[in-house]
């Protein structure tokens, strides 16, 4: 095979514009308006790729996306992407491409060595070799298999470019941008609907381009144009080219890529490369059209056979000649008016082989015009040739399966094949459309309609022009029904001298010559008719089984040029028709998608959006190291210079141990409480009391779950008869609001209560310390420190200046301490003079490391002891749910399970190890296993590492010494069995 | 997916959060009966084809839907606003 | 042999358009101060008292309808949800008249002034803008002058006022607003 550029022809390309661009490293010439693969064919290039599994040479075989061989890796660099099509590329100016699959080189392809191991590796390889082999021999194999399997190499750095992502609502959406899609458009338009119509190349009248009948008087492409041109003009209509739908979901829903800047070398500034579009549409219009069915018979893969209408496509729009000596296979009328097209472009076509006896008259008449040799009631048996094909055999049509007749030779470089045509239902099968069978073209069209979308044109299997512009009409009449808008329902367009039809004369599995030789049904995967039948013998005769036994279908092209002659074929095998044998579905995308265009601008620091407190740049200025907790970052430690995270926390904790401190809890959930009922809503909620909580007291509680387990902790303010504030932890914040308003809502409306979220509207700090006191009361005005006045539990109101704050005596620690809330904008300011305050008292701001140090070395239950598996008893909390009254959980709590005193119970572990233990490692007696560990930390008070664990019958193993395991990094460590208050357990320091 | 909440308007799935089962009555808040509790906590029928779940409007309005959900195909055939409001929404307007 | 060519940035595109304009103030950003939000919900049995009491104290007609919200001497009172009023104004002081309004059993009263922080986006391009993280439909069909909803953008809270074409006032979580703002700005880039 080797195509040439033809003089003066290709309505896409511009022959003023040369572009330079260069594949596997050789350098070429082409034109504005090629596609990468009509420009190497122009060039004489005839391998492009390796195929998958054998590494075969293989060449183009259609011009569209459709393509299952030429498949090529873009760009260099971090902007390289792999399996793209040639066919589809459009050139541009510096473009680089190389090929695939092959090693060293697409020429000489060690891996092609694949080819003698192809008895074995047949359908269902994987299972039969490796069932029974143990795990231990597939990993090893594993390792080489997928160094030789897979197309192009995924790229390995992050992708530069950038994406957008956008929500585009319309009333009607059409896909397509063919003759059924243009004049539904343009039918729709003139009515004043508001239209969105994509394609998606960057050339409109998509099957026009070969299309010799006129449309109104005028040839079918020019209507094209001047049906855009009204259209781009139009207000209510956008036209998006360059854009694939890729994905049909419920409620009219799609999403589609548009592609922004991918033909040009890069992008520019601020431009994205792609865009996504979620579209939101009240009706749809699918006009996706249909791809050529290629017929098998054995050599069908070699560089040089390919689809006829692809490289009538090549001609008409590129200019492209594929071949000097060219053979056309067909078994329908399309095929002829493809060769006689071709014939007349200047290309050479030799010989027109067709399985059918008779011939339309006025055809037989054109094919002896063009002194084309004619070979009616034949078929081709084989195609031969290495790298590139040399010669076709053709031998009399047989409907038996042994061939007859003599075998004839005919030299060529190109075998054109035509098959009929397939109508491409992709998006239909996705919103789970079910398939009909229309015998007349051997293929499926979509069926009735699962949501409001209509198909119309080659989509519906309305394959010649009249019939394509009459489904067109009628899908826009039925939409602007649906749209109650008016129509003329006879809208005029003439149609003369179009194209026939194409009916395919069943061709299904046309004999090989000898029993070894491939007949391939899917290009992309390496599927052969062998393995298909291989497969139907072991008993994977459904098609579901078929499809996932043998790969075919499952490659990127999703089976387009494949799928028909499966089904015709395992129907046949079964001996049952092809609708009875049924269909597989589409997935979601029905094409390739850039994960970046998913992402969007969803990446790197906007993965997620950030909580921030009015602190926050406070925290960064002073050398905070943050952490994500819940949304929010939080600083995680205030780092001196050369201070490593131990020692940083280290030195925190002790300085609000012998010092004061201050950290930020504004993250904490804060939820308002209102209502004549509130206390009686808070006592069903809480496992402790609240009724008899008096104003300006503060009490700590927890909250179950209905099944019993601990849920949540907190404390709760009383801060007017009908009026509290609950705090919830960071991370269980929304889940806690969203239980309260569940439970009002659906089960206690006869509450009258309120509950809203206020964690933005207040900043929140604790001062802890021996000192926190002085440091307060030097600058809190309003309210007394005094011990009688401002006792532990106490909730109080004071100034800062001109700034309000709360005052609340709590003590997450166990030191003195004090949580302040202000109102959020004066945030910063109070933690400032809170500072200026605190710095002849040497004031640390510390961090959530040290205060997980502090409160571990107190004993007090953090997320890791509330992980949804321990009870009130498991923490050594039983005493809280004294109550008399029911609250959430307080009937399942006392399942026997839950009580049993086998349980694991809170306990803490002092390590002898100068290595922090692990969260989550294994604490053994005598080699058993009897709990984990929870919490973990260095105790700068008792310079040891400490743990609160969850053993056994824990308060039983006080005293003892056990072990503690990470098997993950093969630590151990002995440690011994302490009460979980590792320090101050009569609470001294509250009142330091 | 699409859920018309009555208050705000059709908003998608990635607004709303699933709050539990429908058909499941909580016992009343005095009830100790360990059995009725376990049934509603536990129990569960898991049908295929209509079902009633609660669905929550988090991203917004925060009220509490009762959806009627097919759990084959997916198909909303109504959403109710659940809770003391019931009977707002759409009339409303 | 008429030109069959022809490039594909002829065709109308709303975003091709956009790209090649440059500081061409396609949207506008500010920062809106207001002096006080309040939130006031009241209960099944109470919601007719709370509606007419709010109805004389902010001098209106009516209070708003669903999904809508009113201005009256730059107080704006949207209804968003069930029995919830939300109203934002200038006077701090409004803040204790308004929870003077209603007993404890007729409603709850929450100050919210520094929950949220305002913005108002405008100028030609807002509504193309927001549908990028928004997918509601913001044309003035479904969504005129007047109306209001409640939604999230990129999983950040928003509540947002049409108050002229392509015209929002945009009340966001106070801890989400830096996010909002940074997202907003990467959003139009492409406009300018």
């Amino acid at each position: 095979m080797s195509g040439y550029r033809l003089k003066d022809s290709g309505i896409y390309i511009d022959t003023a514009q040369e572009l330079r661009f260069e594949f596997d490293g050789k350098k070429y010439v082409g034109y504005q308006g090629d596609t990468l693969a009509s420009a190497l064919l122009a060039n004489g290039v005839t391998l492009f790729a390796r195929s998958f599994k054998y590494h075969r040479p293989r060449g183009v075989y259609t011009a569209g996306p459709e393509e299952p061989n030429a498949l090529v890796s873009l760009r260099t660099g971090d902007r390289h992407e792999p399996n793209c099509h040639a066919t589809t590329v459009e050139l541009y100016d510096g473009l680089v491409a190389r090929s695939q699959n092959a090693w060293p080189s697409l020429n000489t392809d060690f891996m092609a060595v694949n080819q003698f191991f192809a008895p074995l590796l047949i359908a269902g390889f994987y299972y039969k070799t490796f069932m029974g082999t143990g795990q231990k021999f597939w990993h090893f194999c594993e390792h080489f298999i997928r160094r030789a399997a897979g197309m192009g190499q995924g790229g390995l750095s992050a992708d530069p470019d950038k994406y957008e992502k956008t929500n585009h609502f319309t009333d009607v959406f059409i896909i397509g941008g063919g003759p059924a899609g243009l004049l539904a458009a343009d039918t729709l338009a003139k009515i004043g609907a508001k239209i969105t119509l994509v394609e998606e190349s960057n050339n409109w009248g998509g099957s026009l381009s070969e299309e010799e009948g006129l449309i109104n008087g005028e040839p079918a492409l020019y209507w094209a144009n001047n049906v855009v041109k009204i259209l781009t003009k139009n207000e209510k209509v956008t036209v998006l080219p360059r854009t694939t739908v890729y994905g049909y979901f419920d409620d009219n829903t799609l999403g589609a890529i548009e592609r922004v800047s991918d033909h040009k070398q890069m992008p520019k500034n601020n431009e994205p490369r792609q865009r996504h579009h979620k579209i939101f549409a009240k009706r749809v219009i699918i006009a996706t059209g249909s791809v050529e069915r290629p017929i098998v018979f054995e050599g069908n893969d070699i560089p040089g056979v390919m689809l006829a209408n692809s490289a009538l496509r090549y001609a008409k729009r590129y200019g492209v000649a594929v071949g000097n000596k060219v053979v056309v296979f067909t078994n329908n009328d399309d095929g002829y008016h493809s060769a006689i097209e071709l014939k007349k472009m200047g290309v050479n076509i030799i010989a027109m082989v067709d399985p059918r006896s008779t011939l339309d008259p006025e055809l037989k008449t054109q094919i002896e015009e063009q002194n084309i040799e004619h070979h009616p009631g034949c078929m081709v048996t084989s195609a031969k040739g290495g790298k590139s094909l040399n010669h076709v055999n053709i031998a009399h049509f047989s409907r038996d399966s042994g061939s007859s007749g003599s075998l004839q030779r005919i030299n060529a470089d190109v075998l054109l094949i035509a098959g009929g045509y397939t109508p491409t239902i992709n998006l239909c099968s996705q919103i789970g459309t079910k398939a009909d069978f229309v015998e007349e073209i051997q293929s499926f069209v979509p069926g009735e309609s699962t949501q409001p979308f209509v198909a119309c044109g080659a989509a519906k299997g309305q394959l010649d022009l009249e019939s394509t512009l009459c489904g067109a009409v009628e899908a826009a009449v039925q939409t602007a029904k649906y749209l109650n808008l008016d129509i003329d329902t006879h809208p005029s367009i003439k149609v003369e001298k179009a194209n026939r039809k194409a009916i395919p004369f069943p061709l299904t599995d046309i004999p090989s010559t000898n029993s070894s030789a491939k007949k391939f049904i899917d290009l992309q995967h390496d599927v052969t008719v062998n393995d298909l039948k291989i497969a139907h013998r072991e008993g994977f005769s459904s098609v579901e089984h078929l499809k996932r036994y043998t790969t075919m279908g499952m490659a990127a092209d999703q089976g387009k040029t494949s799928n028909m002659n499966a089904l015709a074929l395992i129907a046949k095998e079964r001996g049952i028709s092809i609708p009875e044998a049924g269909t597989t579905s589409f997935r979601v995308p029905s094409k390739p998608v850039a994960l970046g265009a998913l992402a969007g601008r969803d990446v790197g620091n906007h993965y997620h959006a950030l909580r921030r407190t009015p602190v926050h740049e406070w925290h960064i200025k002073n050398g905070a190291e943050m952490v994500d907790t819940g949304g929010w970052h939080r600083p995680r430690v205030y780092k001196k210079a050369g201070e490593s995270l131990f020692e940083a926390y280290s030195r925190e904790a002790k300085a609000v141990r012998n010092n004061v401190g201050i950290v930020d809890v504004t993250s904490l959930g804060k939820i308002d409480v209102q209502g004549p009922d509130a206390a009686e809503f808070l006592d069903r909620v809480y496992a402790n009391s609240f009724q008899k909580l008096p104003v300006g007291k503060a009490k700590y509680g927890i909250m179950l779950r209905d099944d019993g387990y601990i849920f949540d902790d907190g404390t709760v303010w009383r801060l007017g008869e009908t009026q509290f504030l609950m705090t919830t932890t960071t991370v269980n914040a929304a889940r806690v609001l969203s239980e309260l308003e569940r439970l009002l809502s659906l089960y206690w409306p006869e509450l009258k209560v309120h509950v809203s979220s206020q964690s933005d509207q207040w900043a929140g700090m604790a001062v802890a310390g021996p000192k926190s006191r002085s440091v307060l009361e030097s600058i809190i005005t309003d309210m007394s420190f005094s011990e009688e006045d401002c006792p532990v539990m106490s909730v109080r109101k004071g100034r800062i200046g001109k700034w309000p704050v709360m005052v609340a005596r709590l003590s997450f620690s166990g030191e003195r301490a004090y949580e302040i809330l202000t109102p959020r904008n004066y945030g910063l300011d109070v933690w400032e003079a809170i500072m200026d305050a605190g710095k002849p008292f040497g004031i640390t701001p510390y961090g959530t490391e040290s205060m997980g140090a502090l409160r571990i070395e107190k004993g007090h239950i953090g997320g890791p002891e509330m992980d949804g598996r321990t009870t009130l008893g498991d923490v050594g909390m039983e005493r809280l749910s004294s109550k008399k009254g029911s609250y959430i959980g307080s009937v399942l709590k006392n399942r026997h399970g839950l009580k049993s005193d086998d349980r694991k119970t809170m306990v803490g572990l002092i390590s002898d190890g100068i290595k922090p233990l692990r969260p989550g490692s294994v604490v053994l007696k005598n080699n058993e296993i009897v709990g984990h560990v929870t919490s973990a930390t260095f105790s700068p008070i008792l310079d040891k590492n400490i743990a609160l664990a969850l053993v056994r019958k824990g308060k039983k193993h006080i005293g003892e010494n056990l072990q503690v395991v990470f098997p993950l990094k093969d630590e151990a460590y002995n440690v011994r069995v302490v009460d979980p208050c590792f320090y101050d357990a009569e609470g001294k320091q509250l009142y330091a | 997916m699409k859920i018309k909440c009555p208050i705000c308007g059709k908003r998608e799935a990635s607004e709303y959060t699933y709050i539990g089962d429908a058909t499941v009555k909580r016992p009343d808040v005095n009830n100790t009966d360990e059995q009725s509790w376990f049934e509603y906590v536990f129990q569960r029928r898991n049908p295929r084809g209509d079902h009633e779940e609660h669905w929550q409007h988090t991203a917004a309005c925060r009220s509490i839907l009762k959806v009627k959900r097919n759990t084959v195909t997916h198909k909303i055939s109504s959403v109710d606003l659940e809770g003391p409001w019931q009977g707002q929404g759409e009339e409303n307007n | 042999m008429p030109e069959l060519n022809f490039a594909a940035n002829q065709l109308q595109n709303p975003y091709l358009d956009l790209i090649d304009e440059v500081n061409n103030n396609c949207v506008k950003l500010n920062e809106v101060q207001f002096g006080f939000g309040v939130l006031v919900k009241a209960w099944p049995d109470s919601f007719t008292k709370v509606q007419e009491l709010l109805t004389s104290y902010l001098k209106v007609q009516e209070v708003p309808r669903l999904r809508n919200f009113v201005n009256r001497h730059n107080i704006y009172c949207a209804f968003l949800a069930p029995g919830q009023f939300i109203i934002f104004g200038h006077e701090p002081n409004m803040i204790e008249e308004i929870a003077n309004l209603f007993e404890a059993d007729i409603a709850s009263v929450l100050d919210i002034s520094h929950s949220r922080r305002c913005f108002r986006l405008s100028a030609a391009k807002s509504t193309l803008v927001l549908n990028k993280g928004l997918p509601i439909n913001l044309e003035d069909e479904e969504f005129g002058i007047g109306k209001a909803f409640q939604s999230t953008i990129h999983s950040m809270g928003v509540i947002v006022f049409k108050t002229g074409a392509d015209e929002f006032l945009i009340f966001t979580s106070a801890s989400y607003s830096v996010s909002f703002v940074e997202w907003l700005f990467e959003a139009s880039a492409e406009f300018g």
